[in-house]
């Protein structure tokens, strides 16, 4: 067992929390901070220490400490823009910095890109995730493209 | 000669009316020009800002409104057309000659359009023909005061009309608002597809933005992401000003009217200088 303290404790509530995707950023972060006030010190297993030990090393580790640490913008960047700019390679490399599932999924519904249900609750692979984010931005592109026509 | 500017969206609930009093007052007052302000929305908004309740009554029971004035001279009959007129409204004040004439709005206008079309069926029994002379027609009549105005506004409804249309077809600028969300992204393409006389989106935009003859402005907005994400997908695609108008309170109380008339500064209060910043920017674009 680890105590979590400081920092530390604040980063694996945040971690926690951010996996739920019904819980948009903001409330995310509210939640943590009041979680964070309330609960003095944590002891979690070492297993569950472990996604937050990757913190720290390498630059994906970096990416999702920052993710972990900080609000999530579901608005950071704009997918159908970078889509219709510069393609769907692009478009993949740029939600490739996404590491969280959960956050794929905030910006999903933000950006009103629609996703099929297995796609939107439940464990998947991220990969597959991005994917159907793609393929949701393709859907909304072709679908205004049509609208307009 | 007359700067024809139309405001025009498909939408309802953009904010047409507004925008077109705020820019007319902002004409008269800072640009002293002289606006002529065409109501040509059957909800009469623009008309109830500008003169009140009880002074578009006045009008309609007069019969001096733009239903009335449509109908009464679409055959060529030679009424006075400056009957139809009514001078220095508003309630915000303009230096010397400037200031805003109404051609109040009406609620019939939508059925004054349809004996037009009967009237005018008479003569030919091609639907596209009969439109294209009834618009034709309103266009000339919209057309007939220019000489005596800087600027002619018109204030179109949400949906296409005849009088929409030949708004739309006279006017050398079309400004478009929208409210950022979801369906305005389609209401924008639609109208932008019309003034362009294009069949796509993609024709449109193989047009450069700043050859085409509408510009969009955003309105109502908040300063979330979603707005910003909206707004952004429009700008791609679409001409847009830099200014956008916020959605404030202040904004919809400015617009009670008063018998009175008082400085610009005064009516619009806190939100002065964003009526400031759109007509800076459009009177730029009009080049007037």
């Amino acid at each position: 067992m680890s105590k979590l303290i400081g920092k530390r404790k604040q980063d694996y509530l945040a971690h926690v929390i951010g996996q739920e995707p019904s819980v948009d950023a903001k409330i995310a972060v509210n939640l943590t901070e009041r979680l964070d006030g309330a609960i003095r010190s944590l002891r979690v297993t070492k297993a569950d220490l472990a996604t937050l030990k990757v913190v720290g090393t390498g630059p994906k580790a970096k990416a999702a400490a920052k993710q972990a640490a900080g609000p999530f913008d579901p608005y950071a960047f704009n997918a159908i823009l970078v889509f219709k700019r510069a393609g769907r390679d692009a478009l993949i490399e740029k939600l490739g910095e996404i590491e969280e599932t959960s956050h794929l999924r905030q910006l999903a519904e933000a950006q009103l890109i629609g996703l099929d249900k297995d796609m939107r609750l439940g464990p998947v692979a991220i990969e597959d995730l991005r994917e159907a984010v793609l393929r949701g931005v393709e859907r909304l592109v072709a679908d205004r493209r049509a609208a307009a026509s | 000669m007359a700067y024809f500017l139309a405001i025009a969206n498909r939408k309802g609930g953009v904010g047409k009316s507004t925008t077109a009093v705020m820019l007319a007052h902002a004409l008269a007052a800072w640009g002293r020009k002289r606006v002529l302000m065409v109501d040509l929305d059957a909800q009469c908004n623009s008309s109830m800002i500008l003169i009140g309740g009880e002074g578009w009554a006045n009008a309609r029971n007069k019969r001096a409104t733009i239903g009335d004035y449509f109908f009464d001279l679409y055959d060529g009959v030679m009424p006075n057309a400056k009957d139809y007129l009514l001078q220095s409204v508003g309630d915000v004040a303009a230096p010397g000659q400037a200031g805003i004439t109404l051609i109040p709005g009406s609620l019939l206008l939508e059925d004054v359009q349809g004996e037009l079309f009967l009237k005018q069926s008479r003569e030919s029994t091609d639907a596209d023909v009969v439109s294209k002379r009834v618009q034709g027609r309103i266009k000339q009549l919209i057309k007939r005061f220019e000489g005596d105005f800087d600027l002619v506004l018109m204030d179109c409804p949400p949906g296409i009309s005849f009088a929409a249309l030949a708004a739309i077809q006279l006017s050398q600028k079309v400004l478009v608002p929208f409210r950022p969300d979801y369906v305005s992204q389609f209401a924008v393409e639609r109208i932008a597809m019309l003034v362009e006389d294009k069949a796509n989106l993609e024709a449109v935009t193989a047009v450069p933005k700043d050859k085409r003859r509408y510009v969009t402005v955003a309105n109502f907005v908040e300063p979330t992401g979603q707005d910003k994400f909206f707004i952004d997908l429009i700008a791609d695609d679409h001409p847009m000003l830099k200014t956008q108008l916020p959605l404030n309170p202040t904004i919809a109380r400015s617009f009670n009217w008063l018998p009175q008339k008082r400085s610009i500064e005064e009516k619009y209060g806190a939100v002065v200088g964003d009526v400031r910043k759109l007509y800076d920017e459009l009177a730029a674009i009009m080049a007037i």
